[in-house]
Formats: structure tokens, sequence, C-alpha cells
């Protein structure tokens, strides 16, 4: 088990860092300050570096890279902007991933390429006003009309909704219990976009409100067949995770290095504070939870890689990462003290960001009954 | 292509120390050169040998006086058109000959845009050693690799590291100095040395290099503050709007960019793009000047990276002072001011 | 067709040598490896005249195995043939014996119109060897350049020499120096990245390139470094003082002294 990076993925690691260092990170503060989006020139340049098709083919125009290295790249574009690094995810893991792994030929081909290369952003959508973590009792609905669906409902913090042109949209789909993953395209009559969320942090991502009235969604935009909807967002979620876990660990990671760097140069009673057990302690603690959030990442990336089953390790690295990444950002600012609460400095904006990964793509709360629930199929009749 | 003559340098044969001195914008000596010709006194003395100067230019003779005042037993001369401007082919293969000639055991150049082009290719030339950047220079004698050696030292590694360097069998050894590290003698009489005039045959139509166009008196665009060379920055201790201001007549004088730190932006005395700080600007100038800053950490953690940082502060206490390679304790517009005078008498506008 | 060449360099990260208080050696072990940040801009400078004039881009370098990783990168950004001139005597050849390797590799793989360098290493800091290539490959070298054209035969360089601002035109073959005051450098995709890792880099020992050991490394080189001393980074905090005249004064000769303001 050889747990050090391949030359490959370090030379990932290095591109992304210097990418998100030199182009990046000029944005972040005025995107979190006046909730704004990304210009469209620095999304074009993201095309550049393949970040919208990460894992897709090379012969689409996406990098063909493995999990461990997509792991990488958002993290490193988190350091430097959360709100990027979700874009990001949310796109390549919970859209792009289940078309490529669940889609027709046709759908791949139509659809893929208008992501991979970032012509359209994609999202994933859910939730609902009236149903978060009990994703089963969701109320929007699809209709058969013909050769199409009809979709009616409404969907609630939608990540790039503001900015996106392509939504895997879960929906009940005719009677009995079956849900069907639509895939519903921005320009169809009866889609719009609600109400743009104005959030503590991830401040720049469109997170919005999905409104769909009779939105005609034809046959061909179904993705798999309507038993296999549940399926489908769940094996979504799985992937999806490793990417909200990277997102965390990357918060956490500038928090720790700015908190680091300020102990060893902030002075009172005559030492570097850093010298005081008080702060070395904090920084030792940090410093664990985040290498083990990256390893607990990489287990999980690892099997999937190698097709093996993921749910529980998924589920196990999101939880750590996200508690790890809140846990890193509070010590952080208190280690800043005054400084740490203004806004002259990112640390408050870290620790703002960082609150959101213990609830999307499921609460730290939900990751815990299926990490549970895997113990007790492990160890007994459930 | 054969390697330097390690066996048969016969180093005895070679002797004194040669000293590039050159001209700096038609108008005077190099500062530099002044100051190896006193180093080079000071080597010569210690190994035996003459000290030579070699003064290429346009009119050259008009600085021979100059020269002769810093002590060189022997000064080589050469005057014409050509050589008004510091030239890659031919002030090689000028120097060249000199030294084949002459034989100088040490050759010194300052680390001009001159010096550090000559320096390399007579190193080249000659298959010897060269070294760059120098921060010191002294006379060694050492039993492995021989007597009366020079001793080179340099920064390496960006700086965190000092290099020793010698150049015990190749020869003439070889080094380019940073401006400042030696100081010049108190000028003499001068009128001991020798004057030497080499005449100018070169063929100048081999050289490479033609203009398309005159050259223009270059206006130093302005450049983002991450690029800027030198960065004169203000905050609270300037005071008032107008007297802020006047950081940028003084950058204008000194080819910088002006700064800030977030009291004179949020005073709106200046706007938000000469921020420097956490969440402003990085930088990484030669020369950082802090004219009634403080020095709190969201600032001072951005201007760690300049090479120098003066700090001009009436409080002796400001944090500034711990990470200031220079500190005035004085009041910032009024030194400001007394500055600007002093420059603008020494180089009035327009010249 | 253009024909270039690009010369890069392996360098520790400099902040992160340290000196072994034991011997006074180089500890470069934990250092992390990067190609030369001016290199970066030698590399954006090839592929950016690639682009706009049509040819191919060599890249060089002369290291240690392990300095295939910057040869990748350069063909991550661009570059068409990687070339690693590698031999175990090279080991420790100061600026002249590396100019002369670079320049017989380079004459051995092919004709080149236009190679470009970086200005300096982070390492060796001497910014030396642009000009020895230049002597050694018989080639004038142009430097603080601000942007290039090619048009037939020559070069039209604009560039800013002391005081002024040139336009000046030279016949090929060129050799061109530059860093970061000449253009931003790429970054290279992940796809890019994900291919170069594939591709072939042709290796030259000192069999190919000629000559025997004594002309190389260390026996080859005139000048040895015979002790390295670590630096305080501390600032001195030298206080400049006496009457408002005397601070001005002493303000004035420590900028001079540092090329901002002339004599």
């Amino acid at each position: 088990m050889d747990l050090s990076y391949t030359p490959k993925q370090k030379m990932i690691r290095d591109t992304s860092r210097a990418f998100s260092r030199d182009v990046l990170q000029e944005y972040s503060t005025e995107m979190d300050r006046t909730g704004s989006p990304l210009p469209q020139n620095v999304m074009d340049k993201m095309a550049e570096m393949n970040f919208w098709g990460i894992q897709a083919p090379i012969e689409m125009g996406g990098a063909g890279l493995d999990s461990v290295s997509y792991s990488i790249v958002i993290e490193e574009i988190s350091r430097v902007s959360a709100a990027t690094g979700l874009a990001v995810t949310v796109h390549n893991s919970v859209c792009l991933a289940p078309i490529l792994l669940f889609g027709t030929e046709e759908q791949k081909e139509r659809l893929g390429r208008d992501l991979v290369t970032g012509a359209r952003i994609g999202g994933f959508t859910v939730t609902e006003p009236n149903a978060g973590s009990d994703a089963a009792s969701i109320q929007t609905r699809a209709e058969k009309k013909g050769g199409s669906w009809a979709l009616t409902g409404q969907k609630a913090f939608v990540t790039n909704g503001g900015t996106g042109g392509i939504f895997l949209v879960a929906a009940r789909a005719g009677h009995g219990g079956n849900t069907g993953v639509f895939i519903v395209e921005k320009g169809m009559p009866g889609f719009e976009v609600g109400k743009i969320e104005d959030m503590m942090g991830m401040r720049g991502n469109m997170v919005s409100e999905l409104i769909l009235n009779d939105v005609e969604v034809p046959e061909r935009n179904l993705l798999g067949s309507v038993e296999d909807g549940f399926r489908i967002s769940m094996k979504a979620l799985d992937t999806g995770r490793i990417g909200i876990a990277s997102q965390a660990l990357g918060i956490g990671m500038a928090a720790y290095e700015a908190a680091a760097e300020y102990a060893t140069q902030r002075r009172q009673f005559g030492r570097s504070i850093g010298k005081f057990q008080g702060i070395s302690f904090k920084l030792a603690e940090m410093k664990t939870a985040l290498d083990a959030s990256r390893f607990l990442i990489y287990r999980a990336a690892s099997l999937r890689d190698r097709g093996l089953p993921f749910s529980a390790e998924s589920a196990m690295c999101k939880l750590h990462a996200s508690t790890a990444a809140m846990d890193v950002c509070r010590e952080a600012l208190q280690i800043f003290g005054g400084y740490g609460y203004v806004r002259d400095l990112p640390v408050e904006r870290y620790f703002r960001d960082a609150k959101i990964t213990e609830i999307y793509e499921g609460t730290s709360e939900v990751m815990k009954i299926i990490v549970g629930n895997a113990i007790l199929r492990e160890f007994g009749k459930y | 292509m054969k390697g330097y003559d390690r066996e048969n340098s016969e180093v005895g044969t070679w002797k004194g120390v040669m000293v590039f001195t050159e001209v700096q914008d038609h108008e005077r000596i190099l500062e530099g050169s002044l100051e190896l010709l006193s180093c080079g006194r000071k080597l010569a003395e210690r190994l035996g040998g003459e000290v030579s100067a070699v003064l290429m230019g346009l009119d050259a003779e008009q600085y021979l006086p100059e020269v002769e005042r810093f002590g060189p037993d022997k000064i080589f001369c050469c005057s014409h058109r050509a050589l008004k401007h510091y030239d890659s082919q031919i002030f090689p293969d000028m120097f060249t000959a000199l030294i084949r000639e002459h034989r100088p055991s040490i050759v010194l150049f300052p680390a001009s845009e001159a010096g550090s082009d000559l320096a390399p290719r007579l190193a080249q030339r000659f298959s010897t050693g060269l070294t760059a950047h120098c921060t010191g220079l002294e006379i060694i004698d050492s039993e492995e690799h021989g007597q009366g050696l020079l001793l080179m030292k340099r920064p390496a590694f960006s700086g965190n590291v000092t290099a020793e360097i010698i150049c015990p069998h190749a020869r003439p050894q070889m080094a380019t100095v940073q401006p400042g590290v030696f100081r010049k003698d108190e000028p003499g009489a001068g009128n001991e040395s020798r004057h030497i005039k080499i005449d100018f045959n070169y063929d100048l139509s081999c050289l490479r290099i033609r203009s398309r166009e005159a050259p223009l008196r270059w206006d130093r665009h302005r450049v983002p503050l991450e690029q800027a060379g030198v960065i004169i920055a203000g905050g609270r201790g300037m005071c008032s709007k107008s007297e802020f201001e006047d950081l940028y007549r003084l950058s204008d004088l000194v080819g910088g960019e002006v700064g800030a730190t977030r009291v004179p932006v949020f005073n709106s005395w200046c706007g938000q793009e000469r921020m420097i700080g956490q969440t402003g600007k990085s930088i990484r100038p030669v020369l950082y000047a802090g004219f009634g800053i403080s020095g709190q950490l969201q600032h001072t953690s951005s201007i760690l990276d300049s090479e120098i940082i003066i700090a001009v502060n009436i409080d002796t206490d400001a944090p500034i002072f711990e990470i200031s390679d220079y500190a005035v304790y004085e009041d910032a517009p009024r030194f400001i001011r007394c500055l600007i005078e002093r420059i603008e008498k020494e180089h009035p506008p327009g010249t | 067709m253009l024909n270039i060449a690009v010369c890069v360099k392996q360098v520790p990260d400099t902040g992160k040598v340290r000196i072994d208080p034991a011997d006074g050696t180089l500890v470069r072990e934990g250092a992390g490896a990067m190609m030369n940040p001016d290199d970066l801009h030698a590399v954006e400078a090839a592929i950016d005249l690639k682009e706009r004039f049509s040819g191919t881009v060599t890249v060089f370098t002369m290291g240690p195995p392990a300095a295939r990783e910057v040869l990748i990168q350069a063909m991550a950004m661009g570059a068409d043939r990687a070339v690693l001139v590698s031999d175990p005597v090279f080991a420790g050849s100061d600026t002249l014996v590396t100019g002369r390797i670079l320049s017989l590799a380079i004459g051995k793989t092919g004709t080149f119109d236009i190679i470009i360098t970086g200005v300096e290493s982070i390492d060796g800091n001497t910014g030396s060897v642009g000009y020895q290539l230049s002597e050694f490959l018989d080639m004038p070298l142009l430097t603080r350049i601000h942007s290039i054209e090619v048009a037939g035969k020559c070069v039209l360089v604009e560039r800013i020499y002391g005081h002024e601002y040139q336009k000046i035109e030279v016949d090929l073959p060129v050799l061109l120096a530059v860093n970061r005051q000449t253009n931003t450098h790429r970054h290279p995709g992940l796809a890019a990245v994900n291919l170069a890792f594939e591709k072939e880099i042709q290796v030259l020992t000192m069999k190919e390139i000629g000559g025997s050991a004594d002309d190389y490394g260390i026996k080859g080189s005139p000048t040895m470094v015979v002790n390295y001393e670590s630096i305080s980074h501390k600032r001195d905090r030298v206080v400049l003082s006496g009457s408002l005249d005397e601070k001005v004064d002493a303000f004035m000769d420590v900028i001079r002294k540092h090329g901002i303001l002339r004599y």
C-alpha cells in the first residue's frame, strides 16, 4: 500500500494550485463580499484547464484523471475559493458523472460534451422546501404525456442553480413509489430559476430555487429508467461526497496554514505564540484531523476507481472531513484572535464557508445513518 | 570543445588586477567601478602586481582625471563613437585582446547590465571561472588549493545561503560585484597613473544587432503593484489626502508605484487598487518604503518578500520597525517634503 | 516553420534548502523540486512563438533522471519534444561547463532558429549561462524583452535597455533570455498533464555529446564552492539618525546603493 502521490498527481496538484493562486485568487474576496459569480472569462480559463471534465474521457475533451487526482483538484480550488470548488465538484461529480455512468451513447454525446467543455454548467437536485434528509418524500411529479414527461414542482437550494444549463432533477414518476432522474435543460418552457439564495458562505455560487411548471421533458432526457432514479441518485451522491469532502479539506487546509504561519509570526509575552502549548496543541490537533480526512478521502477514491462498493467509505470521508473543517476553522479563528474576526483577513470567510459542508449532499447525521446501517449489515441481520 | 587547462595554467604568470571602468549614461564613471578600483588596490597590495583600469567610451579621455584619483597604476583608454553604448560584440572582443596581452590574475566588473553581459562572455572565451554578484572578496592561502587565491562570496538559493568560491587553476579569476559592497577610497590627488591609449580598429559591419528605430527615452509605464520594483507606501501617519498625495511625487522621482494600508483607502485618500494587505495585493519589490505606517499584521504579512524595507514613522515602537532593514524615526509628511526637495535639487525635472 | 529550443532547469524550493550544521554542506532533501520560475516564462515564450508563427518546440534540461519532470511539465505546456541531458559525470558542473554541455546537446539534436532560456535560476542565481551559451553557440543574446515578432529570417524585438526603449532587428539564429517581465505564463491543463506523462523523452549522455569525464562535472569546472554559510533573514533595523537633513541624506544613500536613484 503506497500512500505517496504519483509524479502525475503531484503535477496535477502543482498546476491546480498555481492556477487557483494566479487566476482565481483575485476574485475570491470580491465574490464573497458581493455574492456575484465568477466572470465568464474566468469560467472559460477554467474550461481550458479541463476543470469541467476532470474525469471525463480525453476523447470527449476531458482530462481522464483518476479519483485521487480529482480530489486534489477540488481541494486546491477550494483552498482559494470554496464557492468555485463547489461549482466545479457539483458539476463534475453529480451531474456529468451520472450521465457518463448511466447515460445512453446519445445522451453522452449530446449533453456530455457541453458539460465537459464547460459550455453548459451542470447541477443536480433532489431537495425540496419540504424534503431535505427525507429524500423519499419529494413531491415534484413527472406525468407521462405522449412521448414525453411533464414535470411540475419546486426544488430548493440547488447549487449552480443560477448559472447551470443542465440539471439532473429527481421527480416522482407516474404512480407508485418510482423516482426518475430527468435531465432538465435551461430554456425548456416552464423551467424557471427562482430566488437566488443570500447565504452565510459559499457566496458567489448561485444557489437557487428551481421552479418547474409543466416542463415538457422528452423521453430521451430520462436518465436510465423510472425504476432507476433512486439508485442513480444514491450512486451520484456517493461520488459527490468524495468531492464535498475534498472541498472541506481544502477549506480546512487554508485555515490551518494561515493559523500556523500566524502562530510563528505573532509575538506576545516576548515570544511567538506558537511556542505556547495552548496554541501548538491546537495546531497539532488541526493537522491530525486534516491528514485523517485526506486519507479517508483517498481510500474512498481508490475503491471507486477499482469499481468496488464505496458508499460507507464515502459517507465516512465526508462526515470526517466536514467535521474537521469546522473544527479547524473555529480553532484557526481563535488563534488569530481579533484579527480572525475582521473581514480584512480571509479566516472568517473560511469559517463561514466550512459550515455547509456538514449539511449538503447529506447531513452529517445522514452520513452516520449510512455508516451505521452498513455496520449492522456486516455484523448481523438488519 | 576542450575544457579549461587545468594542468598547464601557469597560474604564476598571471599578475595584477584589471577593473572594468564603466561609463554611465555618458556622464560619469559608474560608482561601482570606482568602488572596485579601491578594492582592486587592496587586493593588489596583498598579492603584488598592478591595478589597471579599462576605460572605453565616446570621448573617454574626459573621464581620465576621475579614474586617476582612485589610483590605478595603468589606465587603458579607448575612445570611439561606437563605444558610446555597451555592445555585446565590441566590448568583449576588445577586452579579450587586453586580457590576452596583459594577463591579469584577477578581473573585476561591476554587476551592472554591461558588466553582467561582458564578464560571462570573457569567462567563456578564456574557459575560466566567473563568480557573479559577489558580496565579498578576499585573498586566501589554501593548503589544498594554493596560495594567494581570490575567495569570492556570493548569495545563492535566492539569498538564503552564502557560497564561498575559488577558481584555483584557471585564469583570470573573474568576479562581478554588487554596487555598494566595497567602499570607495577617498579620492587622491591622482596623477600617478600611466595612460595607455588603445586604438579602435573594429570592423563594425559584422555587428548583428541593428536598430530599427531611434530608441525612445523610456518613460516608465505604470505597472500593477504586484510587479512594481519600487513601492512607496503610505498609512495613517500621512494625516491627510493632500499629504498622502506627496507620495505620488516621490514615487515618480524614484520610479516606483504608490501603495497604501487600509486607512488611506477607507478615508478615500486613494483608491482601493492601492491597498496592500491580506485582502489587497501581495508584493515583491526591490525596495519598499513605508511612510506613516505602523505595521499592522494585515499589511506587513504582504510585504515580507520585499528585498529592502525602509520605514519612516514618528512612533519608535511601531511594529513595522521589527521587520525593517532601515528605520527612520521622523514625522513622515515632513520627511517626505524634505526628501522630495533634495531629490529634485539633485535631479532637476527634465534632465 | 521555426525550430525553437528551450533550456529549462529543475531547482529546489530555495526557501526550504538547509545547511547541514555538521559539515556546511547543502541539504536538498525535503526541499521539493520545481521548474525554475524564469524558465516557465521561457517555455511560454517558445509556445507563444510556435502558436503565432508555426514551428516546433524542443525542450532541453541538464540534470539527474528526476529532472524528467520539468520536461514533462514543458510538454504539458505545449512543447513537442523533450531531451534530458544526463550523465553522472555532469554532476557538480559550474556555469561554464553547463553552458558547454547544453551547447553540445543542442548541436547534436538539431539546427535551431531560436533558443530561449530563463534569465536566472533561483538556486545558482548567476544569470551567466545565457551569455556563455551565446559565446559557445556564437549567437547574439537578447534580454529584457518586451515583445518578439518573427519576420522572415529575422526577429524584431522590443526591449528596455538601460533608460531606452529599443526596437531592434537581429538575423536568425538568435538566443533570447526571458523572465516575468516578458510574459505571463500559461498553466498546463489537466488533460495536457495526463497526456504529457505518456510522451517519450530522449536521453543524451556523455557518450552522445562527446568529450571525456575530465571536461565535465567538478573536475571540468574552473570554479569550486569551498563553503556554504546560512544567512539569518532577520532584518537589521539600522536606524538612520541625526537631524532631518542627515536622515534624508542617509535615506538617499540607501536607495542609491540599491540602484533606485542614479548617482
